[in-house]
């Protein structure tokens, strides 16, 4: 979770955005306090000479009484230099700079400092920093004779709380946050309403794409996927002709393939007939017509099965005896099963009754043992039962090969085949009937030898939901 | 004569090439699978065997290459309703000398099992490049 919001673009663009707002107000503060310092330097000097002036041409005299006027109507220090560094102020006597300046407690440690700094500005009229959190300006009255003024400079953070700092610093951060919103509603959001719909429109053709009408490249990005989805729409439908293709394809070839055989036999054994002598007609019409009969009925089966397949019919159900059922597709088997040296053995109890659809169940019973003989090509031997428990069920085992694991995962799959030029519908369309009588097919191994297929219809008077009928699915070819 | 071996797992055309052999005088021996046809190979001496190609333990060409070594003279005719190039061309590799298409028809049939049967056998494995053509080769 926390991998995937990291990975978000709210984030991604958020760190660097709020990157630049912090560096943003610090150069912007930098920048605020520095121009503060040089507009308070400029008042301070102004200040000085404004008061230099004034005093000049009001003529005032610089004793420590007007000092100390200036320094009350000003709210900071104010000395007059005469002559010596040393001395200030005092028409009568003067006084000590020094001791002057050892009145502004936090000056006084940092004295000579600051007189070898007042000295160096001399008669420059510069500001000097004296430490402490003070500084000072002389300005030049007449020759030896310098008004000073020394004023407390402010704290560092105290430009914080200037109107003006507070006006600036708002004004950035507002503009940040119009940024921000700006981004956010004309970027961040339709790619995220992109992103957020782009899984939904595969299955809805006519869905409309967020940002699609836009002229930028969200646009132009939301129009290249819905171009590239209706090429996909239409090679879909081209690829579903093409399979639909292939199947009847297939189709066509199975049915044709297992058509072959009966149809064969039909036919040589009606010209069996038609050659006969006289002396021989009646022998041979006895031996191939239930021949012929019978595989006139297999291919009547198949294409049965291959309707089933092609336009699935709700089973048309009545109550029927199973064990009849059995008997007459075991009858028809029979000469097959003879002849692949497979025995049937029918141990159905008589009375086990469900309600079928008994022409497809026949096909059902009818496949799964043709496809027992079949997995008994040396011979054996195929056992059926039938029982009654919380379903109706016939068991089918016979002493085969068994299914292989992976005929064992598909035997149901339309077209899946183990066998040489097997077209595999036949379980396929077996557990098609079953499903659709609201049973099951089951398919497992036996332990010692052989497969059992089991054959579960619900009880004669429970009423169960049968669910819909359902195309089987190809296999993928 | 000789009976005819045909391996054919669909009873009903297996009964109908039986009844055939039968018009032409030979007995005809009936397997379902190409397991047993070969077991009934090694029993007896036969004037023809029949092969289907779709059985279901064994393809019918593999039947027949195994024939070869048990009985490299005994001609051998194919059926199939897999009426394909690539099959034929395998049964004529492997020395069949008749190769007919389902569905059969009863009259060609038993002239191909009538000559087959009657001609005399075939040169051995190692000269089997010169053995006669196929009889007919049918592909749908």
């Amino acid at each position: 979770m926390l991998v995937r919001s990291l990975s978000s673009l709210w984030l991604r663009l958020a760190l660097p955005f709020l990157l630049f707002v912090v560096a943003g107000s610090i150069v912007l503060a930098i920048w605020l306090h520095a121009s503060g310092q040089r507009e308070s330097r400029r008042v301070f000097a102004t200040l000085a000479r404004t008061n230099a002036d004034f005093i000049k041409s009001a003529k005032l005299p610089a004793n420590e009484r007007v000092a100390n006027y200036l320094s009350r109507v000003l709210n900071m220090r104010v000395f007059f230099r005469h002559g010596a560094w040393d001395m200030v102020s005092g028409a009568q006597g003067g006084f000590s700079l020094k001791k002057s300046l050892e009145t502004v407690p936090p000056i006084t440690g940092a004295l000579e400092r600051y007189r070898g700094t007042l000295q160096a500005l001399g008669e420059e009229q510069g500001i000097v920093e004296t430490g402490g959190g003070f500084e000072a300006i002389a300005v030049p009255l007449e020759k030896d004779l310098s008004l000073i003024l020394v004023h407390e400079i402010e704290p560092a953070w105290s430009f914080l709380l200037r109107p003006d700092t507070l006006l600036l610093l708002g004004a950035f951060w507002a503009f940040s946050v119009a940024l921000a919103w700006v981004l956010a509603r004309g970027f961040v959001r339709p790619l995220r309403l992109l992103a957020e719909r782009l899984p939904h429109i595969e299955h809805d053709p006519d869905a409309a794409l967020p940002g699609a009408e836009r002229n930028d490249e969200i646009g132009q990005l939301a129009r290249a996927y819905l171009t590239t989805r209706a090429l996909l729409a239409q090679e879909r439908i081209r690829r579903q002709q093409a399979e639909r293709l292939a199947l009847l394809g297939r189709m066509a070839t199975g049915l044709a393939h297992e058509i072959h055989n009966p149809l064969a036999a039909i036919r040589m054994h009606a010209q069996l007939i038609e050659s006969s002598s006289n002396g021989e007609l009646a022998t041979t019409a006895h031996e191939s017509l239930p021949v012929m009969l019978g595989e006139a009925a297999k291919i009547e089966g198949l294409v049965q099965q291959w309707m089933f397949l092609a336009r699935p019919q709700p089973p048309q159900t009545a109550p029927a005896d199973l064990g009849e059922i059995v008997i007459s597709v075991v009858r028809a088997t029979a000469p097959q099963a003879a002849h692949a040296g497979v025995r049937l053995i029918n141990e159905v109890p008589p009375g086990l009754r469900a309600r079928v659809d008994a022409r497809r169940i026949s096909q059902a019973v009818g496949n799964i043992i043709n496809n027992a003989i079949q997995a008994m090509p040396g011979g054996g031997t195929l056992t059926i039962c039938g029982r009654e428990s919380t379903t109706v069920e016939l068991t089918f085992q016979d002493t085969g090969r068994g299914f292989s694991p992976e005929a064992l995962a598909h035997y149901a799959d339309l077209f899946f085949s183990t066998k040489e030029g097997g077209m595999g519908i036949g379980l396929s369309v077996t557990s098609e009937i079953l499903k659709a009588h609201g049973g099951a097919l089951i398919v497992v191994n036996a332990p010692s030898v052989g497969a059992i297929v089991t054959l579960q219809l619900p009880l004669l008077n429970e009423r169960r939901e049968r669910p819909a009928i359902r195309h089987p699915k190809p296999e993928p070819a | 004569m000789n009976p005819i071996l045909i391996i054919e797992d669909e009873h009903a055309v297996a009964g109908a090439l039986g009844a055939v052999c039968k018009r032409l005088g030979h007995e005809a021996r009936l397997c379902s699978s190409g397991k047993r046809g070969l077991e009934e190979l090694a029993r007896g001496d036969f004037a023809l065997a029949i092969l289907d190609i779709g059985l279901p333990d064994m393809s019918g060409l593999e039947v027949l290459k195994q024939i070869r070594q048990q009985a490299p003279q005994l001609p051998a005719l194919i059926i199939t309703a897999h009426g394909n190039l690539d099959n034929a061309v395998a049964a004529k590799k492997l020395g069949s000398a008749g190769y007919l298409v389902k569905p059969l028809d009863l009259h060609e049939v038993q002239e191909t099992i009538r000559q087959l049967a009657s001609t005399p056998p075939a040169p051995a494995a190692s000269t089997r490049r010169r053995s006669r053509p196929l009889r007919r080769v049918v592909v749908a």
